[in-house]
C-alpha cells in the first residue's frame, strides 16, 4: 500500500510540476501570431500546390497579413473564398481569372523521330541529348515529367502521346509549366475554348518534314476571324483571348486540324449565362 | 554500350581497354574531304562572329570567324580552300544548331599565305603572344590566364587514355613526340610555368622513354607516371594525385593551381610557331564495332563524321550508335552530318545497341539499387553516387548538392560497374542541370568531356 502511494505522490507530483512548468513557459515564450493568419489559412485550400508562388499555404497566408501580399493569388480559391480573405484583410481585391493548363502540342508518335532514345525515361533528361529524340525541336516528349509533378493529379498520359489536362482537376497552379524542359504547356484562361496546339517556330516546308501534324503557318485562320484575334508571330499562330469569341469559324478553316475546341461547348454556354 | 554488353553478369572493376585494335596500327591521313563545316560556336549563347559570305572563296588556314567573347575569342580557319556555299545554323555535334561556316572543297588546299610566329620577336608582351595564339586558333584556358595576368606557376599535361578503344594520345605521343615537347616549351615560356607536368600511365612505358629522350633538356618537364587512367575532367583529381597544389574540392580556383592543357593544343603550338599553321588538323581514333579497319587518322577539323567513319570502313546503314569521344564518356550523336569539333579525341562506332519493343535496352534494364557499393569504390572523385542518384531521383536536390554532386568528373565508371544496369552518369547529369536550372548547361556538361 505504502508503495502505491508513494509512487502516486511521486508521480503525481513530476507531473504537476511539469504542468505548472509549461503552463508558465506558454505564457512567457508565446509566440505571438496574427489570429488572421489562422482565419485566412482555414479559408485557403490547404493542397500546398505553389501556384500562388509561395511554398505553402501557411507562407501564402502569413506574407498576407505581414507583407501584404495580394490576396487574389491562390488558383484554387473561388470568388467566395477570396471575398472572405479581402475581408479579414480589410482590402478589396478583384477575382483573378481562372487558369487551365493546356498543351501546344499533340505530335505524339506521329512526330518523327531521330534517333532511338534508350535514357532515363524523363523529359529533362532526354532533352540533354539534342534536345531529345523528336526532330521538332519544338515537340512534346512525352515521358510525362508534368504528369508526375502535378499535385492534383491532373493530367495523364499513354505511351509516348502528349498528356492529356482534365478540365475537372486542373488548377492552373503552373507546376507543369515549370517542369517542362520543351516549354510546351501554356496557362490558358479557363473559359477560352480555342487553343492552338503546335509549339513549332518552324517554317511550313520543315514542320511539314519533321510532323504529320504541325501548324504550316498558312494564314487561313488568320484571314477567316472576324475578330482578328490571330496572329502570326515567328511562324507560330498566337491568339489574344481578350478578343476572341469562341466562334469556331477558324477550327472549322485549319487544314492541319490543329486548332481545337478544348471547351465542351455546354460548359461555355453555362458560363455565358452566369 | 557495345563490346560492353556483358556476357556475364559479373564485370571487372574497370573497363578492359580495347587499345589493341589502334595501338600498334600506323596512323593515316585521311585526304581532302568533299566538304568541311566549322562551326563558330560551343553553346547556343555564345558570341560569334562570321568573316566570310556565302559565294566567297577561302583558302587553307585563312581567318573565317571568331568564337566566343572579344578578350578570350578564338579564331576559326577553313581547314581546305574552296567556296563557301552555306552561312548560317547547322548540327553541333554538342546537339544544338550553332551558327556554322561550311565550304565545299576545290580538291587543290591551297595555303593562305602564311607566317610563322615568333615568340622571340614577339619579345615580352605576353598579351601580345597570345593574342597570337589566339589568331592561329588555338583552344586553351584564356578566362584563366587572362584572369592571373598570363602567370601560371604550373602546367598539367594529361597523357592518360581513359576512354576504351581510344589510343590518339598515344598516337600523338609516339609520332609527334618533340613537336608537342617544343610546343609545351614555347607555352612555358609564355606564361612563365616553373614546372610542367606530363602524366602518362605505367603501363605505357615506350612512351616515357620518347618523352624522357625528348625533353633531356628541359629541366621544367617532369614526366609521371600514375596507375589508372585519369578522364580529362579530373583535372583536379590529378593535381591532388601528385601534390602539385593544395587542391580542394571546393569550385573555386586557386592561384597556385596547375592548368591543364590539351596535347592537341601543344602541337597546335608547335605548328603555329615553327610553320605558321593554324590549328586545322588533329589526329582522331575511328574504333568500335561498326568499324572495319580501326585506326588513328589525321583529319581536318571540320570534317562531317561520316567521312571519317567511311574512310575506316564503316558502313553508316549498320551503325547503331556513334559517340564523339569514346565510349564510356563520348557524346552521342544523332546525326553524322555534324562536323569534327577541335579537341574530339576519338569516333566511336557501334553496330547495335538493342531495344525491346517498348523502345527499352534490353541488356540495360534498371532494377533497383541493391547497395552493393560497387559505384562508390570505382568512383574517382570519391563520392557516393548511388546516394546522390537517389537525392536526385526523389528530386532532394539540395542533399545532392551537400553529398558532393558536383565533384562528378562524369567518367562513366559508376554506371560501367553497376550491377542493377542504373543510369547514374545521366541522374548525375541531369541533377547537374536541374540545380543550375539553365538550359546551356547542356552544352559545357558536354564540353567538359571532351576535356574543353
Amino acid at each position: 500500500m505504502a508503495v502505491v502511494l508513494v509512487s502516486l505522490i511521486i508521480l503525481g507530483g513530476i507531473g504537476l510540476l511539469c504542468g505548472i512548468a509549461l503552463a508558465i513557459a506558454s505564457r512567457v515564450f508565446a509566440v505571438k501570431l496574427d489570429p488572421r493568419i489562422e482565419i485566412i489559412e482555414k479559408a485557403l485550400p490547404g493542397a500546398n500546390c505553389g501556384g500562388c508562388g509561395f511554398p505553402s499555404c501557411h507562407a501564402y497566408a502569413q506574407n498576407m497579413v505581414e507583407g501584404g501580399a495580394e490576396p487574389n493569388r491562390c488558383v484554387l480559391c473561388d470568388a467566395e473564398a477570396v471575398g472572405k480573405i479581402s475581408n479579414v484583410l480589410g482590402k478589396a481585391a478583384a477575382t483573378i481569372e481562372k487558369k487551365i493548363a493546356a498543351i501546344k502540342c499533340y505530335g505524339g508518335s506521329t512526330a518523327v523521330k531521330s534517333f532511338d532514345y534508350g535514357g532515363i525515361p524523363s523529359c529533362r533528361a532526354a532533352s540533354l541529348y539534342s534536345g531529345g529524340d523528336k526532330l521538332c525541336s519544338y515537340s512534346c516528349l512525352g515521358f510525362g515529367d508534368c504528369v508526375e509533378a502535378c499535385p492534383f493529379s491532373a493530367l495523364s498520359r499513354s505511351g509516348r502521346e502528349a498528356p492529356i489536362v482534365s478540365r475537372d482537376r486542373c488548377t492552373g497552379c503552373g507546376n507543369c509549366v515549370a517542369v517542362c524542359p520543351k516549354n510546351v504547356i501554356v496557362l490558358i484562361p479557363r473559359k477560352a475554348s480555342i487553343h492552338i496546339a503546335c509549339n513549332s517556330k518552324e517554317k511550313g516546308k520543315v514542320v511539314r518534314q519533321v510532323c504529320e501534324v504541325g501548324c504550316i503557318s498558312c494564314n487561313r485562320c488568320i484571314k477567316k476571324c472576324p475578330e482578328s484575334a490571330l496572329s502570326m508571330q515567328d511562324n507560330r499562330v498566337c491568339i489574344d483571348y481578350s478578343k476572341c469569341t469562341s466562334c469556331g469559324l477558324c477550327i472549322e478553316e485549319c487544314p492541319r486540324k490543329i486548332i481545337k475546341d478544348i471547351n465542351p461547348r455546354e460548359e461555355a454556354s453555362r458560363a455565358v449565362n452566369q | 554500350m557495345d563490346g560492353f554488353l556483358p556476357t556475364f553478369i559479373r564485370r571487372t572493376q574497370t573497363p578492359p581497354t580495347f587499345g589493341e585494335f589502334t595501338r600498334d596500327r600506323p596512323s593515316s591521313k585521311m585526304g581532302i574531304p568533299e566538304r568541311v563545316v566549322v562551326p563558330l560556336q560551343d553553346t547556343h549563347d555564345t558570341p560569334c562572329d562570321i568573316m566570310v559570305q556565302e559565294g566567297e572563296s577561302v583558302r587553307l588556314g585563312q581567318k573565317i570567324g571568331l568564337m566566343g567573347k572579344p578578350p578570350v575569342s578564338v579564331c576559326a580557319h577553313a581547314s581546305t580552300s574552296g567556296k563557301v556555299d552555306r552561312v548560317g545554323p547547322l548540327p553541333h555535334p554538342l546537339g544544338f544548331l550553332a551558327q556554322s561556316v561550311s565550304i565545299l572543297s576545290d580538291g587543290k588546299d591551297d595555303l593562305d599565305d602564311l607566317t610563322p610566329l615568333n615568340p622571340k620577336k614577339i619579345g615580352d608582351d605576353k598579351s601580345r603572344l597570345f593574342e597570337a595564339f589566339r589568331e592561329m586558333g588555338i583552344p586553351l584556358n584564356y578566362e584563366l590566364l587572362y584572369g592571373r595576368g598570363f602567370k601560371v606557376s604550373s602546367l598539367l599535361v594529361n597523357a592518360t587514355e581513359f576512354e576504351p578503344y581510344i589510343t590518339s594520345k598515344h598516337h600523338m605521343i609516339k609520332e609527334r613526340g618533340q613537336d608537342l615537347v617544343g610546343g609545351l616549351r614555347v607555352l612555358i615560356g609564355a606564361c612563365s610555368a616553373s614546372q610542367a607536368v606530363i602524366v602518362v600511365e605505367k603501363r605505357q612505358s615506350s612512351l616515357v622513354n620518347i618523352l624522357r629522350s625528348a625533353t633531356k633538356e628541359v629541366p621544367e618537364i617532369t614526366i609521371k607516371t600514375v596507375l589508372r587512367p585519369y578522364p580529362e575532367t579530373a583535372a583536379n583529381l590529378l593535381t591532388q594525385k601528385l601534390s602539385l597544389a593544395k587542391s580542394n574540392h571546393s569550385k573555386s580556383v586557386h592561384a597556385g593551381d596547375p592548368m591543364s592543357v590539351d596535347l592537341s593544343s601543344l602541337l597546335a603550338i608547335n605548328n603555329a610557331c615553327f610553320l605558321g599553321v593554324p590549328f586545322v588538323e588533329q589526329l582522331v581514333t575511328v574504333a568500335g564495332s561498326g568499324i572495319k579497319d580501326p585506326q588513328n587518322v589525321w583529319v581536318k577539323t571540320g570534317v562531317p563524321l561520316l567521312h571519317i567513319i567511311n574512310h575506316a570502313g564503316g558502313s553508316p546503314s549498320r551503325l547503331g550508335r556513334v559517340t564523339l569521344g569514346g565510349p564510356l564518356m563520348g557524346i552521342p550523336q544523332q546525326s553524322l552530318e555534324v562536323p569534327l569539333i577541335k579537341r574530339a579525341k576519338g569516333l566511336f562506332a557501334a553496330t547495335a545497341f538493342l531495344f525491346d519493343e517498348h523502345r527499352e535496352s534490353r541488356f540495360y534494364k534498371r532494377t533497383p539499387c541493391i547497395k552493393c557499393a560497387k559505384c562508390v569504390d570505382a568512383c574517382p572523385a570519391s563520392i557516393i553516387p548511388n546516394a546522390i542518384a537517389d537525392y536526385v531521383d526523389n528530386e532532394l536536390l539540395g542533399d545532392a548538392e551537400q553529398w558532393g554532386i558536383f565533384r562528378c568528373v562524369e567518367c562513366g565508371l559508376c554506371e560501367y560497374v553497376c550491377p542493377s544496369r542504373i543510369p547514374l552518369l545521366e541522374i548525375m547529369r541531369l541533377g547537374k542541370v536541374l540545380l543550375k536550372g539553365e538550359e546551356s548547361l547542356l552544352a559545357r556538361i558536354n564540353l567538359k568531356t571532351l576535356g574543353w
